[in-house]
């Protein structure tokens, strides 16, 4: 029985690793939870994703309409830690832990050129999930949901020669934002090694004290909402792979209670990656992702593409118990 | 790799998190150094700086072929002998700063969409030639642009370098007008205007801050004093006279050119404006050691205003018809700005009234 118990659980990690994606989004450049898409944790479980992502922002779009222009580049380094442990076998706890390092380049022709480049932790998230239709290795349907926050640990009031650098080159966004999540996958194995799932999440902004000398202070980014659909498809060997389309709806981000111009709109990525699996505990995650749509608010410089490498890693606790 | 190596990397990991310091570089952004202005009221506007490229030397095209424009559109049209040239909003809402030269005159057009101000600086500083450029720095937000021969910034409705090496000195100005585009070629049938053809991708027919120019409510950065007496977007002509501050609400005169004789902090002034042309300009009235007054003149552009000697003048304030063409009125220190930013550049700032 124990030893029924220890491989049904190595298989639903696996299954679980499948599906790990931590990512910090750009809105107007400043890095933000916009996609959770851990699952939850089996009970007495540790989950560890450790992600490096590049995010090239270098297509300047006027609505939807992408503009000949590659004199000013940005990019974001993001650094993930994302820790999960499975409270109950319906509860778990996720806390995202970021390194944020901002860029901006340059390039005007006939012009010296410029560069800022600004580092720090960024914000971090805790969410607690909850399992309402628990994965098993005879359904394989699983439903969750979570509530969280995203806690503003990051500094938001960098500055460079002594002036206030601009809100989306700063690591942290100075505010609490709340956080909903959902969940949900369903998988078809032995007929077919893939597994399809479908992740939601929407993120309330609060507002910050940014320009507090005057009575027009408060920078709030957009609220956003961020769903993806996709699939994993297993194979034999070391390698998985899976595929899925995100999109992104964003508000316009206010100052004073005034929308900002040129921030918001509505993106559609393709994000494929593939798995590599070192062992039932540990596994790479390369992935990428290319805009297919975007039609934004005004005149933006956008994401191009994004490149990311994530290190899984579980600790079962059911199979420790069990043995134990 | 092993189980324990694995682990050593997340706890390395970890203390990375743990020991990262918040770190900001540059190379080539701003001058450091003390600045005329409170330091902790300049911001960063996001783009970077020249990440909204000024231009130089731009193409010009005919009236005929600015098809991009309605007639409505505002411009900041410059005159240099027979020379007319528009620098339509349009393009000024994508660039902020034109660097031309007009039969041998050097000028750098310098316009602020957040706050209406358009000003024409002479590009001859402390004796060097120079171009300015949009340092992607705002205070009151204001543009500063920057000089490129000493990387000096300047504010822009302070009309002075505010930090670097040429701070504390004041810009020279050009006499400019800001007009609708339908008004100037009315007054210039050969003016030139520039070509939408920039050698940049932009949207030049679409405005890129929304609705900020009829929104009330709309800053975008703060303003460091908030005066209740006009809506904030209202556009007036402000002129700066020593000390003292005065604002003429465009909105305010005739839809018929009209003329204000009026003395400000002792020196005699003309306004002339109109409502439907949607123009305003301010010189002085003393002209050959002589106070003239000033009367309107209709439906004869360029003409808008006669002297008390029966002469003709433009609304650049040079005269016109023979044999006294070419004479220039003493140009005031003015400008067209947004109320609640001429405001906040020269609190206490009278408003003229009838």
């Amino acid at each position: 029985m124990a030893r029924v118990i220890s491989i049904t659980s190595l298989i639903l990690l696996t299954l679980v690793q499948q599906k790990m994606v931590a990512q910090a989004c750009c809105s107007a450049g400043t890095p933000l939870l916009s996609s959770l898409e851990l699952s939850t944790t089996p009970i007495r479980s540790w989950q560890f994703a450790l992600s490096y992502e590049y995010n090239a922002l270098r297509d300047l779009i006027s609505v939807t309409r992408q503009l000949d222009d590659d004199s000013r580049r940005r990019t974001v380094h993001s650094a993930l830690l994302e820790v999960s442990y499975g409270l109950t076998r319906s509860f778990s706890l996720t806390t995202l832990w970021t390194l944020i390092q901002q860029e901006r380049r340059i390039s005007t022709p006939g012009t010296r050129g410029e560069f800022v480049r600004s580092r720090g932790f960024g914000d971090a998230v805790l969410l607690l999930k909850y399992n309402i239709v628990p994965l098993n290795i005879v359904s394989q349907r699983e439903i969750s949901f979570g509530i969280g926050s995203k806690i503003p640990l990051g500094r938001s009031s960098l500055t460079s020669n002594g002036i206030l650098l601009a809100a989306d080159m700063q690591p942290g966004t100075g505010a609490w934002d709340g956080i909903l999540w959902a969940y949900a996958s369903e998988g078809f194995l032995p007929k077919l090694p893939l597994n399809l799932f479908l992740t939601a999440s929407y993120r309330f902004t609060g507002a910050n004290d940014r320009y507090e000398i005057t009575s027009q202070k408060g920078y709030r980014f957009g609220n956003e909402l961020v769903a993806s659909l996709g699939t994993g498809y297993r194979t034999d060997t070391p390698f998985d792979f899976s595929v899925l389309l995100r999109y992104r709806w964003v508000t316009a981000d206010r100052f004073s209670g005034s929308e900002v111009p040129n921030t918001g709109g509505e993106w559609i990525y393709l994000h494929p990656g593939v798995n590599f699996k070192l062992s039932n505990d540990f596994s790479f995650r390369l992935s990428g992702q290319v805009p297919l749509y975007r039609d934004l608010q005004g005149t933006q410089l956008t994401t191009s593409y994004t490149a990311s490498l994530t290190l899984f890693y579980t600790i079962a606790g059911s199979t420790l118990s069990i043995e134990e | 790799m092993t189980f324990n190596s694995l682990q050593i990397a997340f706890l390395c990991f970890a203390l990375i998190f743990v020991s990262c310091q918040n770190t900001v570089d540059s190379e080539n952004t701003q001058q450091s150094g003390d600045w005329l202005i409170p330091l902790s009221e300049v911001y960063d506007g996001g783009p970077g700086k020249d990440g909204i490229p000024a231009l130089t030397n731009p193409r010009f095209t005919s009236i005929a072929d600015a098809t991009y424009l309605k007639d409505d559109d505002l411009v900041l049209g410059v005159k240099v002998g027979d020379e007319a040239r528009a620098y339509p909003h349009p393009i000024l809402d994508w660039h902020e700063i034109i660097n031309d030269e007009i039969n041998g005159e050097l000028l750098a057009i310098t316009y602020c969409p957040l706050t209406g101000s358009g000003i024409a600086w002479d590009r001859i500083v402390a004796g060097k030639t120079t171009t300015f450029g949009v340092s992607g720095l705002l205070y009151n937000t204001n543009l500063i642009p920057y000089d490129r021969a000493t990387n000096s910034n300047w504010s822009q409705m302070r009309l002075q370098c505010v930090n670097g090496p040429l701070k504390g000195r004041f810009a020279a100005l050009h006499v400019m007008l800001e007009t609708t585009w339908k008004t100037w070629r009315e007054m210039y049938p050969q003016t030139k205007v520039v070509s939408s053809n920039t050698g940049y991708s932009r949207p030049y027919g679409s405005y890129p801050y929304g609705d900020y120019k009829i929104n009330q409510n709309r800053l975008l950065f703060p303003v460091s004093g908030e005066d209740p007496r006009l809506p904030r977007k209202e556009r007036v002509l402000g002129i700066v006279i020593g000390e003292r501050t005065k604002a003429y609400r465009i909105n305010s005169f005739a839809d018929s050119i009209q003329t204000i004789n009026d003395v400000f902090n002792g020196t005699p002034v003309v306004i002339v404006g109109s409502r439907s042309k949607n123009f305003a300009a301010a010189f002085e009235r003393t002209f050959q050691a002589r106070v003239l007054s000033f009367s309107p003149v209709q439906d004869m552009l360029p003409a808008v205003m006669m002297d008390s000697d029966g002469r003709k003048w433009d609304a650049l304030g040079m005269s016109l018809g023979n044999p006294e063409a070419g004479f220039q009125l003493k140009a005031l220190r003015s400008f067209v700005a947004y109320w609640f930013a001429w405001a906040a550049f020269y609190p206490g700032a009278e408003i003229y009234s009838q």
